[in-house]
């Protein structure tokens, strides 16, 4: 059964569930219509960002059944973004009091990503999109049910099948070129849990046990007009194509799963809590591989037309978590939590590849013979951390709060690659360790309507396990807000985080600074206008060596943004008037344009029944590559009707 | 199948004790709240707390759960001085009495929010929330998260981002919540984030093609995880990357310069000047973790 047969039988299972003979009142909203969508410039980039398309939309339902007569005391059901939308939700949720609490949940979410410029060589030539594309779909069923809820013991059951499917575009690098390859993906996780709550007052506590299950399979072929490949110029005299190329990948998982939490109290002042998470992990792959046509191996200083390869893999993977805290109360306005943190991460994987080259000949085109390779890798990895943490809150005046917090974090990672990994002796595995210890401390004050806070942590790390790891990084927040009643509310935040590990040969330093300044004012019940003003500029810099020269250099990143936007809602008897403008500028490493406009107007023709449009329009300008730029309008016609 | 058979046989057993368990009935006399409180007792009856708790609201008794001294207060004529309104900080406490403590991702009484001063009727409208409100919350999901976050919601609104609510990025209404990935119950900072079911980062829970586990992973993933190449809001760059260029994300980690760091190696010889090797990626595609090849090629 397929996921959408799946959701119809709910979808009915819910209306006969819902029954109003067996309900004592219903509510509901729903909005439904249709949407025209205009798009001038790069189609391809606009569904990118938003997803948008022509058509029938379910633009929200929500309703709410309650009857001490149904086998439910509420039913709560909700779905939004059927038909022409990006994402679709459907939930499904049902209790009765101290009996059984349902909740179904559908998710599907359209995944599409086809950019210009994005992986792609032959941009210069005007060639669009780019070679790596994705035209897929994510379904997400998740389905759990638990008895006696609120009850001393809570049995429970829980069911999630998620699936990742669909074609996408990408590349394969052989035989002395890259090809654009089409992928067909079929990928399904299926995932069983049983568990039991407990809760005796003061303590309560959940174990749950779990089986998951991944089965996914891939089938790749050479996509269309892309036989010549990336690579227009000889090899050693020779044209690179490919003619017939075929692969089958074959992925399938076990990862069964424990995890328990428990919580509960000494007296009315002291609380504990621990938790422990296990996986255990194991994969099996395989893969099957033909390709066919004119190619150059430098590995093995031959040409050669094509290639049988099969490939078995499997790996195991064991992670663990557990923690343990202690809160405190040491007098009304001062309390305490310590906890301790452990977690451990690890893996083993062995490879066998089997690789014939078919056909072959030497560089100077002498000594034929099918050459057959084995690889047979193994790799391990290992990362295990511990974090320890303390932190006191006092609050001696009702409008004064203060916290101070100190951890320490310890990492150790091993990293054991394949010999086939290294491309040159020494830095790429090894064992690594790291401690980094945190101070923070934070200050909140009201006075009446107005609200002042600020925080400040600063990390300071032994080493770097990676370059891009901080060795010093310092992080300040300020926050104030102004309330006055319902009418107005002033919202304004900054933040600035110093990153930097001055390590010679890396010298990495980034500096983010975020400002942002918002604005509610609702003069009246029937009319609200808000504004915001904000700002994010980063400055990252560390330096890289360069592959072609080896020579040193700065890689820069630097973003300049500043985001502003007003909008206006209003009511005037049955009309309804929401309109607004949004303005994002940024400047930099990646320079672009963003603006929208939108508005909607919402006309009562019953108490209940009413007509709405909306109008979107989104503008973007990327300033460095002109092809991506789009204006796209979206209007939409709905019908609504609800019933309180 | 032998741990199977274990749990199955104690879910058994249980099924069979838990009737002997059940609580009694409260069979105190009613307290007529509604008499005065009639538009709350009204709102409050289309709550899952009127239904949840076992009674109506009529005959008050629901009413003592939360408001302690409320029989006091009635027998009193009103004394609104014998009656407590758990607000506040400490009215948190009222509500943690019965909701949280059950999971990492469950309610903590020691929260970021709480501990902010953010108390649970801020988001929460305990009595008149609207009938179809999911959790009774006073505006839905991240519409209520951004008023108090307006920089974040801020980040949504860059180029590439995770399809959101419509109330952030005026995306769509299906897309996902802040509380997708956030536990708005949770502690303070990483331990806001929730986690997979069996503990792994937030993000595998919808992205399960990168979860694994792979024979030949990427140290970035396993030393720092996603945050590594990816900006979990919004970001100018495709693929919510961390940089506008491929060969930046890549070159950052992948330099030799004489530091002894995970994965500095030299890369190989690469004419970056070139549009072949302007993205590492055209190569190195299987980037997330690879089960055939080492060099991370396919």
């Amino acid at each position: 059964m397929n996921l959408r047969s799946l959701t119809v039988i709910c979808i009915l299972g819910t209306v006969a569930f819902a029954s109003p003979l067996a309900a004592q009142s219903t509510q509901f909203d729903l909005g439904l219509g249709f949407q025209w969508l205009d798009v001038t410039g790069n189609e391809d980039v606009h569904r990118t960002q938003t997803g948008q398309d022509d058509g029938f939309l379910l633009d929200g339902f929500t309703m709410v059944v309650t009857g001490k007569e149904a086998p439910y005391d509420r039913l709560r059901v909700m779905a939004n973004g059927f038909g022409a939308g990006p994402d679709q939700r459907f939930l499904v949720e049902a209790d009765r009091a101290r009996s059984y609490a349902l909740r179904l949940r559908y998710n599907r979410a359209e995944v599409f990503n086809a950019l210009p410029g994005f992986a792609n060589p032959f941009f210069e030539q005007g060639i669009v999109p780019g070679q790596h594309t994705l035209d897929r779909t994510r379904e997400q069923v998740d389905l759990d049910l638990e008895l006696l809820p609120g009850r001393t013991i809570s049995p429970f059951i829980g069911y999630s099948r998620h699936s990742y499917d669909g074609p996408a575009t990408t590349t394969y690098h052989v035989g002395g070129d890259e090809f654009r390859i089409a992928s067909d993906l079929d990928e399904t996780v299926t995932e069983y849990r049983v568990g039991i709550g407990f809760n005796l007052g003061a303590w309560r506590a959940v174990v749950t046990q779990g089986w998951r299950d991944l089965d996914a399979d891939n089938r790749y072929t050479l996509a269309a007009g892309a036989a010549e490949g990336n690579n227009s110029r000889p090899v050693l005299g020779k044209d690179i194509v490919v003619g017939t190329f075929d692969r089958r990948t074959s992925t399938k998982v076990d990862a069964p799963f424990t995890n328990a939490h428990v919580s509960g109290a000494f007296g009315r002042h002291i609380r504990v809590v621990g938790s422990y998470t296990r996986s255990d992990a194991s994969s099996e792959n395989s893969d099957f591989e033909t390709l066919g046509g004119q190619f150059a191996s430098f590995e093995l200083a031959r040409f050669f037309s094509g290639t049988d390869e099969t490939m078995i893999g499997s790996s195991d993977s064991l992670n663990w978590r557990g923690e343990v805290r202690l809160e405190a109360d040491l007098a009304s306005w001062l309390d305490v939590s310590a906890g301790y943190t452990s977690s451990h991460r690890e893996l083993d994987g062995v490879a066998l590849v089997n690789t014939l080259y078919l056909d072959t000949v030497n560089f100077t085109g002498a000594l034929p013979a099918d050459v057959a390779t084995v690889l047979d890798a193994s790799t391990a990895w290992e990362r295990d951390e511990d974090v320890a943490e303390l932190r006191v809150t006092a609050r001696p005046t009702s409008w004064l709060r203060l916290w101070g917090a100190l951890s320490q974090a310890s990492q150790d990672v091993d990293l054991t690659p394949d010999a086939a990994e290294i491309v040159v002796p020494g830095g790429q595995g090894g064992s690594f360790t790291r401690d980094i210890d945190r101070l923070s401390a934070g200050v909140a004050a009201t006075f009446g309507v107005l609200g002042l806070s600020a925080e400040w942590a600063e990390d300071d790390a032994d080493r770097a396990v990676v370059r891009s790891d901080y060795l010093d990084r310092e992080r300040m927040r300020v926050r104030a807000s102004l309330k006055l009643g319902p009418m107005l509310t002033l919202i304004g935040t900054g933040e600035w985080i110093d990153t930097a590990n001055p390590t010679p040969g890396v010298d990495y330093t980034a500096e983010i600074e975020r400002w942002a300044l918002d604005l509610e004012f609702t003069p009246a019940e029937q009319l609200s206008v808000r504004g915001g003003w904000h700002t994010y500029d980063s400055d990252s810099r560390i330096v890289t060596r360069v592959p072609h020269d080896f020579s040193l250099s700065h890689s820069v990143y630097v973003e300049e943004g500043e985001d502003v936007d007003v909008s206006m809602a209003a009511r005037f008897a049955a009309v309804g008037v929401e309109a607004g403008v949004a303005s994002y500028t940024n400047e930099g490493s990646q320079p672009f344009d963003l603006d929208r406009t939108w508005a909607r107007l919402d006309i009562g023709l019953t108490s209940s029944v009413g007509l709405y449009g909306m109008f979107e329009r989104r503008n973007y300008d990327e300033k460095l590559l002109s092809l991506a730029r789009f204006d796209a309008d979206r209007y939409g016609l709905f019908v609504r009707w609800s019933r309180k | 199948m032998r741990s199977l058979a274990y749990t199955v046989a104690a879910l058994g057993a249980v099924a069979l004790l838990v009737p002997a368990l059940a609580a009694a009935q409260d069979q105190a006399a009613a307290v007529p709240c509604a008499e005065c409180h009639d538009t709350v007792a009204a709102s409050f009856q289309t709550t899952p707390h009127a239904r949840a708790l076992g009674r109506d609201a009529a005959d008050g008794m629901v009413c003592l759960s939360c408001h302690a001294g409320g029989r006091e207060h009635a027998d009193a004529g009103g004394d609104t001085s014998l009656v407590k309104s758990p607000t506040g900080v400490a009215g948190a406490a009222t509500c943690f009495s019965c909701h949280g403590g059950r999971s990492d991702a469950d309610i903590e009484p020691r929260g970021a929010h709480v501990q902010a001063g953010i108390a649970c009727e801020t988001c929460h409208d305990i009595h008149g929330a609207a009938a179809t409100a999911e959790a009774l919350l006073k505006k839905p999901g991240s519409e209520l998260c951004v008023t108090c976050h307006p920089a974040v919601a801020s980040s949504f609104r860059k180029p590439h981002t995770h399809s959101m609510h419509e109330s952030v990025d005026g995306a769509g209404k299906a897309g996902m919540q802040c509380a997708s990935c956030h536990n708005p119950h949770g502690r303070d900072g990483a331990d806001s984030l929730k986690r997979g079911r069996s503990g792994e980062t937030v993000c595998l829970s919808c992205h399960t093609d990168k979860r694994g586990p792979f024979v030949f992973g990427h140290g970035a993933v396993v030393v720092n995880g996603c945050l590594t190449c990816h900006e979990p809001h919004g970001s100018a760059n495709a693929f919510q990357l961390t940089r506008s260029r491929v060969q930046q994300v890549c070159l950052e980690c992948h330099s030799a310069t004489g530091t002894a760091t995970a994965g500095s190696q030299p890369p190989s010889f690469h004419d970056l000047r070139s549009p072949r090797y302007q993205n590492c990626t055209t190569c190195h595609v299987a980037v997330h973790g690879s089960n055939s090849s080492p060099l991370l090629l396919r």
